[in-house]
């Protein structure tokens, strides 16, 4: 199924059909910010346009937030073993618009974001709680995901993101956390994701059936609160039964334990 | 019932290879199969609610035990992991959307980390030893 094809079922499955960017058009997609340079849009919702240079100065403010909060891990090994996992699942669509980087924070919680500007953040605690290549690659493929549908840019309108001051909005992205349609559809791409790179896409259904399971104690807020697991792993039921059922794919559980654990 | 769930419990305890985050709970009535696939054998129908351990998974099938010790294979999305308790990460971290909010930003240390983009030949390299292939319809 083509990126075009699957957004509209995603959208049809959703009911968000007035809320999908492409099937919109571009000229309802994206906003109109006065003096902005123009730019593709850069996800099926309605996310504002904003510069490459505005979305880095956002992302680093966000960023630098989240690493006050918690610090860099400081196991080199795994750094390197998730920067290579998360550039191998880009390797094959990767988009220009953004400067990858791959970000792991030492911190007990379970966390993972996409940034506006091509960051994903991942925690240790996250990790340590994986079993293989694929489930991590699932982890990543949902942060790659919230960077390309602007999970924090669509909370804000054109022109705050494009006047306000990076550091206020960088707070104010961070207060309001990812937007709900946007995890969805990040998810939904996800599974997309993790096949296109060769890996078990049924490795991202069982995480998320062990997160249902776990308490909501063992999540960070700031990014694990709306919408609630059950929502997000319904949502990728039909992806999952109609597509998937019959998938095969990696899953390389021996070269995790042994760079991780 | 309950005698009958204790026994199941008990036994689930004391089997060493099963962590308690891999009790299954059967969502809706299911074939238990020979192997991971629907054309497999089946061997019996599980209610709704019947719980499970599970040993593996192999695609979109879970390789399950069932109370009588019968093993077999139930489709991942017939089922749910049981609830665990006791895992309270998010208490001792940092990553409170409160704490995030209030602390200092490390503004430098946000901008200096560079990408680090791996060669095409690291890439190549990494997908090689692990025999994986990309490049599947999208």
């Amino acid at each position: 199924m083509t990126s075009a094809g699957r957004v509209a079922a995603f959208c049809l499955v959703m009911g968000l059909l007035p809320g999908c960017g492409l099937l919109q058009g571009p000229e309802e997609a994206v906003g109109d910010p006065a003096g902005s340079p123009a730019e593709p849009a850069h996800s099926v919702f309605s996310v504002p346009r904003v510069s490459a240079e505005r979305r880095a100065a956002i992302e680093d403010h966000m960023l630098a937030h989240l690493l006050g909060a918690a610090p860099l891990s400081a196991r080199d090994g795994v750094r390197s073993y998730v920067n290579l996992v998360g550039h191998w699942l880009l390797q094959q669509d990767r988009d220009p618009d953004y400067a990858w980087r791959f970000v792991v924070l030492d911190d007990p919680a379970f966390f993972v974001t996409g940034l506006p500007q091509g960051t994903v953040v991942v925690s240790s605690g996250l990790l340590a709680d994986l079993s293989s290549e694929a489930e991590l690659a699932a982890v990543l493929a949902i942060g790659i995901g919230q960077v390309q549908t602007g999970a924090y840019l669509s909370r804000s309108d054109a022109d705050a993101l494009n006047t306000q001051e990076p550091a206020m909005l960088a707070r104010r992205l961070l207060g309001l956390g990812p937007a709900a349609d946007a995890l969805l559809l990040a998810d939904f791409e996800a599974l997309y994701r993790v096949v296109h790179a060769g890996y078990d896409p049924w490795a991202l259904a069982a995480l998320m059936q062990r997160w249902i399971a776990l308490p909501e104690s063992s999540f960070s807020d700031a990014v694990f609160s709306a919408p609630d697991l059950e929502t997000r792993f319904e949502r990728l039921r039909w992806p999952l039964h109609d597509e998937f059922l019959h998938a095969g794919g990696a899953e390389i559980a021996a070269r995790y334990q042994g760079r991780v654990r | 019932m309950r005698r009958f769930s204790l026994a199941f419990v008990l036994w689930a305890l004391l089997t060493p290879a099963f962590a308690q985050d891999l009790l299954l709970v059967v969502q809706e009535p299911v074939s238990l199969r020979v192997g991971p696939a629907a054309h497999m054998p089946a061997m019996e129908t599980l209610p709704a609610g019947a719980r499970l351990l599970g040993v593996e998974r192999s695609g979109g099938w879970y390789r399950v035990r069932a109370d009588h010790a019968v093993e077999g294979w139930v489709p991942v999305l017939s089922t749910r992991f049981a609830p665990v308790s006791g895992v309270e990460r998010a208490k001792l971290s940092g990553l409170h959307m409160k704490q995030i909010l209030t602390v200092r930003p490390r503004l430098e240390e946000a901008m200096e980390l560079a990408p680090s983009e791996p060669s095409r030949y690291e890439l190549q390299q990494f997908a090689k030893s692990a025999r994986l292939i990309s490049g599947r319809p999208r």
